[in-house]
């Protein structure tokens, strides 16, 4: 106790303004961020996608194959230094399918999250912006779609509009949006009885000035949330359609029908089954991860 | 809560008569003859019979609503591929062994999902957590598609532990359901992990502590069964995901289901039968739904008097 230096009692120098912040403030995303980064699944979850996205982009234009040239004297092969992956029954380069397919599933995934973010949002928003009647009619018009199965649907609508990667993500947005309304509607009830709407309006704001410069911004944590588990949800769906015989038709390739080929080849070539498997459930491990760390990092609930 | 079932039940009807409504103008829109390639070998006279005998030559607005009666009669129809056969016989043949798979991966399902998502919330936020939470996301990112292949290859065929396909014995039942409870099993252990987590910051965990109530009576008496009312209400979700896992599972280890049979009708383009089989699945899982909100209305006095939603 007697070691402690006296000059540690002394009263703190009064200088300079009191009133004055000294450090940088934090903005919301930057507080995200940081919070992010300190979740290590999260950040996994985002290398992981950053580099299952860039091969996606990248391996189809190097690889030296494309995705439907067929040799019959390459059928079947094992991974080897000129087939990273093998080859499949008409001989074509399962690395640049895999990839190939990858691009399309990623590119499915994001179309979809978009629709379903323009729908959603707009539909959500006029919900709750005008409330009352409108919001009434809308609310239950969205619960009789919500209880509709997605993807006894989209079955139908494919069977209809035939296969095709535009009409994957139309049968998906379909009823993809409405989970989106719903979020995007609870959002903006808090966030319009808040005084900052209250002053925006006071100013001579219109409705929607007030819902795409007001509410949207600040609703869009949740909806970013939302959308890393929307993507996963629609390449999930492209997989679930092609294994019954509605997704993307060959020779076009899709991590929905490589995976359902591999399924049907796998007892004598179990590569066709592995590889595809592999990076269709890292990409959907990676949003999952990251969804899930963006939810803890930006959910002003777990904000104490 | 009368008013509230009610009005829940009101919407499962109007539910249920949009999916066969979009069904029946879907297959209207579908492209090319019902009666298939064959059609072209038949004179026009047998056509315009055959056209009869379905009622396809009046217009579309009397199809409907003669459709509609006979949908809520139970009559889905003929199968185009089986003439023969009605497709509610279909389903009363075929949807014994899908209910069966769907029970038994239910138990699965319900057994592994909340053991590892009470696990994971009693060591929260240690390596035993991580772990749980890992292998829910994992269960959650591989879908039973990619588990089904690989069960029945390496358990079924590598190492012969199982049988890989068929539908003959009790050991027949073992791998499919198994692929199909992943998925559920990963929805039930962090739905349940979340709960638990949850009610273990109540005040009364705080009384039952400051009273002297040992761990494990805490946790059996308290906190689980607590913990357990919220997860009734992720049952649509889980059905859905059940229903739509036995098309693929089914069709992976040959179980003659009804899951089976609707892969079976999308592959030969047997549209009565799609249109039935979908009509079937919506109306099984809106039921689900139907039942999920009254549960969820009974566990939670808000969304009863109607401020929830």
């Amino acid at each position: 106790m007697e070691n402690i230096a006296k000059s540690q009692f002394e009263p703190a120098v009064k200088s300079g303004d009191k009133e004055a912040i000294l450090r940088p403030s934090v903005s919301y995303w930057q507080d995200a961020w940081r919070r992010l980064r300190k979740n290590k699944l999260a950040m996994a979850g985002l290398v992981v996608m950053i580099i299952v996205a860039a091969l996606a982009i990248i391996v189809p234009l190097v690889s030296g194959y494309d995705y439907e040239t067929q040799n019959p004297s390459a059928v079947n092969l094992r991974p080897s230094a000129a087939h990273y992956f093998g080859t499949d029954d008409f001989g074509r380069d399962l690395w640049t399918r895999v990839w190939w397919g990858a691009r399309i599933s990623l590119f499915i995934g994001i179309m979809a999250a978009l629709l379903d973010l323009v729908i959603g949002v707009l539909y959500g928003g006029i919900s709750a912006y005008f409330g009352g009647k409108v919001d009434n009619v809308m609310q239950r018009f969205i619960e009789v779609i919500y209880s509709i199965p997605y993807l006894l649907l989209s079955i139908l609508l494919l069977m209809v509009l035939g296969p095709g990667v535009s009409t994957i993500i139309l049968a998906y947005a379909i009823t993809g949006w409405v989970s989106m309304a719903r979020l995007v509607r609870g959002q903006m009830l808090v966030l319009k009885e808040q005084e900052f709407v209250l002053a925006a309006r006071a100013l001579g704001a219109k409705p929607f000035r007030i819902i795409l410069k007001h509410l949207i911004p600040n609703a869009l944590g949740v909806i970013v949330v939302q959308i890393t588990f929307v993507v996963p949800t629609a390449i999930f769906a492209e997989a679930f359609l092609s294994f019954i015989g509605l997704g993307i038709r060959p020779p076009l390739a899709s991590l929905g029908n490589l995976l359902s080929d591999g399924a049907t080849y796998m007892r004598y070539h179990p590569h066709r089954l592995v590889f595809p498997t592999i990076v269709f459930s890292l990409i959907l491990l990676s949003f999952n991860l990251l969804g899930d760390g963006l939810r803890d990092a930006l959910d002003p609930k777990m904000r104490k | 809560m009368l008013k509230y079932v009610l009005r829940r039940f009101i919407y499962m009807i109007i539910t249920l008569w949009v999916v066969i409504t979009a069904t029946f103008f879907l297959m209207k829109l579908l492209p090319g003859n019902p009666f298939g390639e064959n059609a072209s070998k038949l004179s026009p006279e047998n056509l315009q019979i055959l056209r009869e005998q379905y009622g396809l030559d009046k217009p579309v607005w009397q199809q409907y609503l003669k459709y509609m009666g006979k949908v809520f009669q139970g009559d889905l129809g003929v199968s185009y591929q089986y003439p023969t056969r009605e497709v509610v016989d279909i389903i009363k043949h075929n949807f014994k062994a899908s209910l069966e798979l769907g029970v038994e991966s239910l138990i699965f399902a319900v057994i592994i999902g909340l053991l590892l998502g009470i696990f994971a919330a009693l060591r929260h936020n240690k390596a035993g957590d991580y772990t749980a939470m890992l292998i829910a996301i994992i269960g959650i990112s591989v879908p039973s598609f990619v588990v089904g292949p690989l069960l029945s290859y390496f358990v079924g065929v590598k190492w012969g532990i199982l049988p890989p396909g068929l539908w003959n014995g009790p050991q027949h039942r073992v791998l499919p359901a198994l692929a199909l409870s992943f998925g559920t099993i990963a929805i039930l252990a962090r739905m349940m992990r979340a709960s638990m987590l949850d009610v273990a910051s109540q005040d009364y965990i705080k009384t039952a502590k400051s009273k002297g109530i040992g761990g494990k009576a805490i946790v059996w008496n308290h906190m689980i069964r607590n913990a357990i009312l919220p997860v009734v209400t992720i049952l649509g979700p889980i059905a859905a995901n059940v229903v739509t896992g036995t098309l693929v599972v089914e069709t992976i280890f040959s179980v003659p289901g009804l899951g089976h049979q609707f892969v079976q009708s999308i592959v030969t383009t047997d549209y009565t039968m799609i249109a039935g089989l979908a009509i079937f699945y919506a109306a099984i899982l809106i039921f689900v739904m139907f039942i999920t909100d009254i549960a969820y209305g009974l566990v939670d006095p808000r969304i009863r008097l109607g401020k929830g939603r």
